[in-house]
């Protein structure tokens, strides 16, 4: 293994633990105020977000078949496709976005 | 004893939709380079699905490690949520003597997860306890390990053609994530939209990828909160 990404992968685990280990250790119930729960509710869906754009556009070979990809991956999750369907549909896409240029 | 059987059986349905999922994590870590332990080493360290895509994303694109790490800890800040409510069920005000966590405390906290969460939240009264949790963990976090290396050892048998046109397949995972999430919760699509948006703008503006993903994400996140519509129950 790599020392570079052992160390960054163990430096993830330490930060996803701390949040899952700290409230349950302390002894007292714990309470965030309504604006922090808000913040933290929202995270998941803004990292998603942003990682999804701009960088879907720099897929090889072209941005179409990128933004083919994930057009596909977006209805076929709308309709309830399981993860793997979703990822495999949308590979399918962005191969036949490739054929067809 | 029978806590933890019952908790490993209520864990079933979630190692059912854990296995896939690791299985396409090994299998997209595996083409952006990393080798089967390497993913292996990701899953059994880090534990939390979305931000391990995320960190493979990252590493993939060079981002530096303070960047990778700090993204982590935004994506996966909700288990503490979770952890205040399990946290809070198992100390019943009143003090009645409960099961004492003693070494299982450490062990559920790292195997804590939204799905695992879940379905703690769902389970009877009575059945909650810490034998139960370790149950139900475990379970969850060996279909996840194992489903990685599973996932990664199939990689390799991947044809070439099928292999160059998984550059996609990080961004589909990411979208089969947002989308039915979202569904669920129309009200909250300007966060991801917005995030995107200034995403791009910050990084046209010369910012580095990483940088510009923690910032847009606390952008995305903070504009969601500002002015969101009263939610009366938490959607964890």
């Amino acid at each position: 293994m790599r020392e570079a990404l052992f160390w960054t992968v163990l430096g993830m685990g330490a930060v996803t633990y701390l949040p899952r280990l700290l409230p349950l250790l302390a002894a007292e119930r714990v309470t965030f105020p309504p604006y922090v729960l808000a913040l933290l509710r929202n995270i998941p869906y803004a990292v998603l977000g942003a990682l999804i754009f701009p960088g879907v556009l720099d897929v090889e070979p072209a941005p179409w078949a990128g933004l083919a990809g994930v057009g596909v991956a977006a209805l076929l999750a709308w309709l309830r496709a399981p993860l793997l369907v979703v990822l495999f549909g949308a590979i399918a896409a962005a191969l036949l976005a490739q054929g067809a240029a | 004893m029978r806590g933890l059987l019952i908790g490993l059986r209520a864990g079933v349905p979630i190692a059912v939709g854990y296995v896939p999922i690791a299985m396409a994590f090994g299998l997209l870590a595996g083409e952006s380079g990393l080798t089967v332990v390497e993913s292996a080493w990701m899953s059994a360290v880090v534990f939390a699905g979305a931000s391990q895509f995320v960190g493979v994303q990252m590493w993939a694109a060079g981002a530096a490690a303070v960047h990778i790490v700090l993204t982590t800890f935004l994506v996966n800040l909700r288990h503490l949520l979770m952890s205040a409510s399990l946290a809070a069920r198992l100390r019943p005000p009143g003090g009645a003597a409960g099961e004492r966590p003693g070494p299982l405390l450490p062990v559920v906290a790292f195997t804590l997860t939204d799905e695992t969460f879940a379905v703690a939240s769902l389970a009877a009264e009575g059945a909650l306890g810490w034998t139960y949790l370790l149950g139900l963990h475990l379970m969850a976090y060996g279909s996840w390990v194992g489903g990685t290396v599973l996932g990664g050892a199939a990689g390799r048998l991947l044809p070439e053609a099928l292999s160059a046109s998984m550059d996609v397949a990080l961004y589909a995972m990411f979208t089969g994530l947002l989308v039915p999430a979202l569904r669920a919760m129309p009200g909250r699509a300007r966060v991801p939209l917005v995030a995107a948006a200034a995403n791009a703008v910050l990084q046209a503006a010369g910012w580095s990828q990483g940088w510009a993903l923690v910032a847009a994400t606390l952008a995305g996140a903070l504009v969601g909160a500002v002015g969101a519509p009263k939610e009366a129950a938490p959607d964890a």
